[in-house]
């Protein structure tokens, strides 16, 4: 006798419901950033061009290069804002309130749960991350000329293409295993954000030896990624470890 | 032999945290289908924990817990839980939270049941979680566990913070859900008034142990309350659980294993009596009644 498949929870309304503002302040803040970068493309860098032959003042954070130190800069630091409130809102506060409990006690199991949360956070993060990379990358490369800067330093480096993206799925991971292995939102917020800090700082260290075997910005680049992926993918293990040890 | 239990638990037990103390320990029991039966202890008896395990929130330390002859794991769609805070989400509204009640538990939601639970406490549907009361979050709590209409509903102390009149309101739609459709129910509570008229069954936790279980009339049935003269005797062939002399006179309450001689006066003990004894008395043997199943 086949019976008919049950039906699954559908989760999406309820994710989508739950995390509408995360959502807005996330669209929010590509639009932002993109809005800027092609500010800098088609406002800034060619009226500094003409500056360049003429006379004419500016200030620090008005120019091209200063709006785009900022924004590299912010690029580079997103992944821990995205840790933060993984660890904090899309995981630990609903540990330490109960609420992923009531959820697992529907027809939800806890790794259908996490698996609906990750997916549903990671397509906008992806989305937005790669497009604002892809955004800078044009940018950079099209306004060389007026901006002080050189493709090696990290706030280039690391917004200029996938790595981004990676650095910011890492954070998502880091902070879906801090929420779950904590169970309470303020303390998995410090320490996913602590995390995403120390590779930030550390990421360097993570490429720079291979300056070697790769040259030139894409092979490097390409590696770097690399290797954050392999961390994401381990840290996402762990999450689901954590997960399937704590639950029936 | 277990094909009509709803809740059976074999040596189960639960530390929390490696050197932590046990919170359930060498716990075995059997709930048949169909019953409403009372979970009750102190404080920090282990009451939540078991109903936790079942609900397939925590996993047991040791031995194991079945639910409707499954795992916990693979009866959840076909169990209730509402845990002892009532947890929601307090920026729904409660006719987002029914809907998510919806959505979430598909082919088996009773959308009907539930906005009546919701709809007799006088409840607006547009009204956000985080502006209830306490007792209003327990009804919508509630909704959303009877709206999915289980065949094994887990209560952790469901009625402690509503108001008399929604107390016997809401028991009563418990206890029509019970008789329509067969519904195990089992709730935890330390006041024993509150499930004496409406539960049937009994389960006695205390220190991390089940003290008590069975059937509550056979259980009643086992025990008596005896007095008579401090130097009478006779007790001996009897298991006593708690006894008082007062001047020359011995109160107790007894397991007769047979009939007690003659010049011992015999009354029947209430519920609450004989809970009261077992908890004032941990060193007492526990006892199962599991002729009833």
């Amino acid at each position: 006798m086949t019976a008919l498949a049950p039906a699954r929870p559908a989760t999406r309304r309820t994710l989508l419901r739950l995390h509408r503002p995360a959502l807005l302040a996330w669209t929010a803040f590509v639009l932002l950033a993109a809005g800027e970068l092609l500010w800098v493309h088609y406002s800034a860098a060619p009226q500094e061009r003409t500056c360049a032959r003429h006379w004419c003042a500016y200030t620090t954070f008005a120019g091209a290069d200063g709006v785009m130190r900022l924004l590299g800069e912010a690029l580079c630091y997103a992944p821990c804002a995205v840790a933060a409130w993984a660890g904090a809102a899309l995981i630990g506060r609903e540990l330490e309130s109960g609420t992923a409990q009531l959820v697992w006690t529907q027809a939800v199991t806890p790794v259908h749960w996490l698996t609906a949360k990750l997916t549903m956070a990671a397509l906008p993060l992806l989305t937005g991350a790669s497009v604002l990379a892809l955004v800078f990358d044009s940018v950079w490369s099209a306004d060389q000329d007026v901006l002080a800067a050189h493709w090696d330093w990290d706030r280039v480096f690391v917004p200029r293409g996938p790595l981004l993206p990676a650095l910011v799925l890492f954070g998502l991971a880091a902070g879906a295993l801090a929420g779950l292995a904590l169970r309470r939102a303020l303390p998995a917020l410090a320490v996913a954000c602590a995390a995403c800090v120390v590779l930030r700082l550390y990421l360097r260290d993570l490429w720079e030896p291979l300056r070697g075997p790769l040259t030139g910005f894409r092979p490097l680049h390409l590696a770097a990624t690399g290797m954050v992926l392999v961390l994401t993918a381990g840290v996402t293990v762990a999450a689901y470890a954590v997960l399937r040890r704590r639950t029936a | 032999m277990s094909s009509d239990a709803a809740l059976r638990a074999d040596a189960l037990g639960k530390r929390f945290g490696r050197r932590g103390g046990w919170a359930l320990r060498d716990c075995s029991f059997r709930l048949p289908a169909g019953r409403v039966c009372a979970v009750v202890g102190p404080n920090g008896a282990g009451k939540s924990t078991l109903l936790a395990l079942a609900a397939g929130l925590t996993a047991p330390t040791e031995g194991s817990v079945t639910v409707l002859g499954t795992t916990p794991a693979a009866a959840r769609p076909r169990v209730g839980f509402v845990a002892q805070d009532k947890p929601l989400y307090p920026q729904l509204t409660i006719a987002e939270t029914l809907r998510m009640g919806a959505d979430l538990n598909p082919e088996h939601w009773d959308a009907a049941v539930a906005e009546q639970v919701v709809t007799g406490g006088g409840l607006d549907p547009k009204a956000r979680i985080r502006s209830l009361s306490g007792g209003q979050r327990t009804r919508v709590a509630l909704a959303l566990a009877v709206g999915k209409r289980p065949e094994l509903l887990l209560l952790d102390e469901p009625m402690a913070d509503l108001d008399p009149l929604a107390r016997h309101e809401l028991m009563g739609t418990l206890m029509a859900q019970a008789a329509q459709y067969g519904t195990t129910i089992v709730m935890s509570s330390h006041v024993v008034a509150e499930l004496e008229d409406s539960c049937d069954h009994l389960l006695l936790v205390g220190g991390g142990r089940i003290r008590l279980s069975g059937e509550i009339d056979e259980l009643l049935a086992a025990h008596l309350r005896v007095t008579g003269a401090a130097d009478a005797g006779g007790l001996d062939a009897a298991t006593v659980v708690e006894s008082r002399v007062t001047g020359r006179q011995l109160t107790a309450l007894v397991r007769p294993a047979g009939p007690l001689p003659g010049d011992w006066r015999t009354s029947a003990p209430s519920l609450e009596e004989l809970i009261l004894a077992h908890l004032r008395n941990p060193g007492a043997p526990a006892l199962h009644e599991e002729s009833a199943a």
